[in-house]
């Protein structure tokens, strides 16, 4: 590892002056730039360490709006009792991540900064239709996820601003949502494929706010809206998710790499949507089942 | 020796446990030396490729740059190798493979030296590279040596497989493929070397054969041996893939042309490019048998990918040779092996040496030959498996053959137990078992000696010196409880020294799943005249003749004065000291090959002892999705005898848990953008949420009669078997046979 220049800043305006210095990278957790710094891949000449600025830290829930700042461990996401009730798929792919040590250390800025396509928790973040605010000396800007992941490894981050904070508006209780991951082993694993999928049903028992998206399976993760539509207002049926794991294959874009092949993970990424979205279902099934009793 | 065992069988704790995992443990990288400067070692680019220069001026350059060592200044031998000298200590005119060292930059920091390798110029001309060793056997491939790819070429007949493939009703031909496995040990190799005042050299290894290393690191730096001392630090895991002296002869090297003190330590990716591997390679195999499952012939032919560079390639080739026909009674076999160079990393030794890809092939086969006679795959192993008198195709007798089918028949009542589990919902539940068969020690030609000394010391302990290093497994705690057994003391007054050349007697290499049996032998024959010994001295000191002595647990008794008090061995030792003396005794134990051994075999070493078993697997595989679960593990393995349980059962956990790997997920490919896996981000190791929830261990104790108190090896047994049982699993799952590991799901799933 070559020399660096470290700079730890305890509050946001320090944070903002020092990523007005060039060439500057932000650290938090660690778990992924510094072994991507181990193997030489990244060579910052100044790094900032942002893991003192507790203005960054923490999940915040006011009335249904949900705020998890950037600096939030996977650990802590994992134990939120709100979020694990209300927004489950961003709770089991907080499970996902690394191992109990990575989740300590691991941030849900860093994840989504770190812009792999493979990222665990971006899947369940976009089907709760989240937003990201980012933030400079100049002051702060919000977009949805789709807008600031440009591609692997890819931000819309601009010179000088860092992830604020993520937030979503907390799903209806009606809302089912689920997120699923095959990897190459059980746990600790980078994704073949990953899927998030939210649902709910109508007092007909048709299929609405359907929302699907799919990680590692295109240059970023996305969302699958062709298949959302096909799905919209149906009654859920074996024909139907048939059709729906089809529309998924071609909406994705996948690669070959060590891990799979990309005609499997044309296959895996249909199976693995299609039981998130059944998960989902069960889950909105249950909470209309709650309601009426 | 009292009826009930003292010691036997009972699980002390390893007496390194608590400081290795309380991070006390002292490694080679956490050895500090006064002046320790840093190497770090330039390597090849290439596969392949001549080298037309290189130039150090740059990185000499460099801040705190103390020297860049290519091959010009080794002064000693410039090749080396365990069983023969094919391997540069630093490349001169070609690399043969990706990470083979080139030169060594040695700097006052890590820093610098990292720095300073980066400017190390050397100009490389490529060359076309071969990495198949199917390909490589053929006379156009490209040479990665002068004289052709293939290293070694072992053929062992037995019968006519003619005219026992005529006999046969069926004729079963496949081709099986296993993959390159890493022995990931936590520990990357490591050694640290100093040159002293008085011109002679220490070096400390993370290794399993100091004795070797110091004859490699002697030769080349042109030093005698007795001038070179070599160090045994605390080991974490080797498998095989430290008996590699690279590391030892580069520091050893480093540290005497800078006449000062020299870390090396490997990068995982150094460490995976650069040192040992599971052997990849490809087993075809022709097998006939009759309607009712009796075999009647095998032909086997394995290309085996030894890498650029022999290591152990040749005896693993050797081994595979014998054991792959498996635990069966075969009347006609021909097993054919070719070891063949290629420009892949290096492959040699790793547990298991050989069995466990020729425990894929032989155990899948039959397992498909009882699918295809439709017979239940137990009955056919019933049929053909060795029996009490058994000779093996190379015309060994097979020790204690009923273990075979005692393992066979505890292996079915598993198998019974797990088939009856229910799936769960979406997936396809199997049950799968395969027989294991790994040798023993070292092979008849090969010397197979463990000598080890006993010192009775002033204060009443034992210290007992080993040559050969507990790599992690729990030989130093198993050797310490046979001999506190044999003494007829407290475990407590019984220590194990740590290895050093200068003190330590040459225990060989630390391999082969005999150190139990060879150490355990050696033990017990020092302490016998050990014992003698105390008895000689006690009667000396004490004024009587030794036959009114009685040593009974430490202690001498007076037989002719039976009222008096017994008399502590510390009482004659601390008088031995006063008199400036030492009671102490060595023994040497040989590994027996009986009289009857063939030695016309053409493979030059058959193995004589063999430890037997089988593994049952339960696995469920997702229907859609292709993914292998283990969910059960039942593994029965005849030990001989237990001597520290817990130990045993860590073995049998990890050495399954390997075989796991080698089933599901490890193999160390080329990628497309022409670099190797070389991370354990890609290189999948399976983890605790890998490994079955139930692990069942059945350990049959039938002693082995040359072994200390019956014991025999098991470090190797418990991975040979593991890849067909969860093969032969899946396929009852799912009625796909796959013919490679590893299992990967996309064979599994038809593609979408």
């Amino acid at each position: 590892m070559q020399t660096f220049n470290y700079l730890r800043p305890a509050h946001l305006d320090e944070l903002c002056q020092a990523l007005q210095q060039p060439h500057a990278k932000i650290v938090a957790g660690g778990t992924d730039v510094l072994p991507q710094m181990h193997t030489g891949r990244l060579q910052p000449a100044l790094l900032v360490d942002i893991s003192r600025v507790s203005e960054l830290e923490g999940i915040r829930i006011h009335n249904t709006q949900v705020e998890i700042g950037a600096l939030t461990t996977f650990a802590a996401i994992q134990a939120h009792p709100t979020l694990r009730a209300a927004a489950p798929a961003l709770t089991q792919a907080a499970q996902w991540v690394g191992a109990p040590m990575t989740r300590q250390r691991a941030t849900l800025g860093g994840n989504l900064a770190n812009a792999s396509p493979a990222a665990d928790a971006v899947p369940p973040l976009m089907i709760y239709n989240a937003e990201v605010t980012l933030t400079s000396a100049k002051g702060s800007r919000s977009l949805p996820l789709a807008q600031f992941l440009l591609g692997p490894g890819q931000t819309a981050l601009q010179r000088g601003e860092f992830i604020q904070s993520v937030r979503f508006e907390l799903p209806a209780e009606d809302l089912g949502s689920a997120f699923l991951k095959i990897g190459p082993r059980r746990g600790m694993t980078i994704a073949i494929v990953s899927a998030a999928a939210a649902v709910r049903l109508s007092p007909e028992g048709r299929l609405e706010q359907v929302r699907v998206a799919v990680g590692a399976s295109a240059p970023t993760v996305i969302r699958c809206p062709q298949t959302e539509n096909l799905l919209h207002g149906q009654l859920p049926s074996a024909e139907l998710w048939q059709s729906a794991a089809q529309q998924i294959a071609v909406e994705i874009s996948p690669i070959d790499d060590v891990r799979a092949s990309r005609a499997y993970r044309r296959r895996a990424a249909g199976v693995l949507a299609v039981r998130a979205l059944q998960a989902a279902l069960s889950q909105a099934q249950e909470a209309a089942q709650a309601r009426t009793v | 020796m009292t009826d009930t065992p003292l010691h036997l069988g009972k699980s002390y704790p390893r007496r390194d446990a608590l400081e290795k995992v309380t991070g006390q443990a002292q490694y080679v990288a956490d050895t500090d030396l006064p002046n320790l400067t840093h190497g770090r070692i330039v390597r090849s680019p290439h596969l392949h490729a001549r080298i037309l220069r290189i130039e150090t001026a740059e990185a000499l350059a460099v801040p705190g740059v103390i020297a860049v060592l290519t091959h010009a200044d080794i002064p000693g031998a410039k090749i080396y190798g365990d069983l023969l000298p094919d391997r540069p200590v630093l490349a001169s005119d070609k690399v043969r493979f990706m990470g083979e060292p080139v030169a060594i930059v040695v700097a006052k920091t890590r820093q610098a030296a990292d720095e300073a390798h980066k400017r190390v110029q050397v100009t490389y001309e490529p060359l076309p590279a071969v990495i198949d060793p199917f390909a490589a056997a053929q006379p156009d491939a490209p040479q990665v040596h002068e004289n052709g790819n293939v290293l070694s070429h072992f053929t062992v007949c037995h019968g006519d497989t003619a005219q026992g493939l005529a006999q046969a009703d069926l004729i079963l031909e496949e081709t099986f493929h296993v993959p390159r496995v890493y022995p990931a040990y936590l520990e990357t190799e490591a050694s640290q070397a100093v040159l002293n005042p008085n011109g002679t050299l220490t070096v400390w290894v993370s290794s399993q054969k100091p004795f070797h290393d110091r004859h490699h690191i002697a030769a080349a730096v042109n030093l005698p041996e007795e001038q070179v001392q070599v160090c045994v630090a605390a080991i974490g895991g080797a498998f095989g893939g430290k008996e590699d002296a690279n590391m030892p002869v580069l520091a050893g090297l480093a540290a005497y042309c800078t006449r000062g003190a020299v870390r090396l330590v490997n990068s995982r990716e150094e460490s995976m490019l650069a040192h040992p591997k599971r052997h990849s390679g490809q087993l075809h195999y022709r097998l006939g048998a009759k309607q009712d499952g009796t075999i009647t012939a095998v032909e086997i032919t394995t290309h085996l990918d030894t890498g650029a560079y022999a290591s152990y390639g040749p005896a693993v080739g050797q081994l595979l040779t014998e054991v792959a026909a498996g635990p069966y009674r075969i009347p006609h076999v021909r097993s054919e092996t070719f070891v063949v160079y290629t420009n892949a990393p290096i492959a040699g030794a790793m547990r298991g040496f050989g069995a466990p890809q020729a425990n894929f092939a032989i155990e899948s086969l039959v397992d498909t030959l009882a699918h295809r006679l439709g017979l239940d795959p137990l009955e056919v192993r019933r049929r053909n498996i060795w029996r009490p008198g058994d000779f093996n195709f190379t015309r060994v007798r097979v020790n204690q053959a009923e273990s075979t089918s005692l393992a066979l028949e505890t292996a079915a009542q598993e198998v019974a137990r797990l088939k009856a589990l229910p799936a769960s919902p979406g997936k396809k539940a199997g049950v799968g078992m395969a027989m294991a068969l790994q040798t023993m020690g070292l092979g008849w030609g090969v010397p197979d000696d463990s000598t080890n000394r006993l010192e009775w010391q002033p204060d009443g302990q034992v210290l007992l010196r080993i040559g050969a290093p507990d790599l992690g497994q729990g030989l130093n705690i198993a050797a310490a409880q046979i001999t506190a057994e044999a003494l007829g003391v407290d475990l407590s007054q019984v220590e194990v020294a740590p290895i050093n050349t200068l003190l330590s007697p040459d225990g060989g290499v630390t391999c082969a799943s005999r150190m139990t049996y060879m150490v355990g032998n050696s033990s017990m024959l020092a302490a016998v005249r050990l014992i003698d010994m105390l008895k000689e001295e006690g009667a000396r000191l004490l004024g009587v003749q030794p036959d009114q002595l009685e040593y009974r647990g430490g202690q001498l008794l007076r037989l002719d004065q039976p009222h008096l008090p017994p008399i502590p061995a510390a009482e004659i030792t601390s008088r031995l000291a006063e008199e400036g003396r030492a009671l102490h005794s060595t023994a040497t134990f040989s590994f027996p090959y009986g009289p009857e051994i063939p030695t016309d075999l053409g493979i030059g070493m058959p193995h004589v002892l063999f430890c037997l078993g089988a593994q049952v697997m339960r696995v469920e595989v997702d229907s859609e999705l292709g993914s292998v679960e283990v969910t059960h593990a039942t593994a029965v393995h005849d030990v001989g005898r237990v001597i520290n349980r817990a130990a045993l059962e860590g073995q049998v956990e990890g050495g399954l848990a390997m075989g796991m790997g080698f089933a599901l997920s490890e193999d160390m490919i080329l990628k497309a953008n022409g670099q190797w896996v070389d991370g354990l981000a890609e290189y999948v190791l399976p983890t605790a949420m890998d490994i079955p929830g139930e692990v069942k261990i059945i350990l049959l104790e039938q002693p082995e009669s040359s072994g200390p108190y019956g014991a025999k090896g098991i470090g190797e047994a418990v991975t040979a078997p593991t890849a067909a049982a969860v093969a032969n699993a899946v396929f009852a799952a799912t009625g796909v046979r796959v013919h490679a590991a590893p299992i990967r799901p996309e064979m599994l799933i038809r593609p979408a």
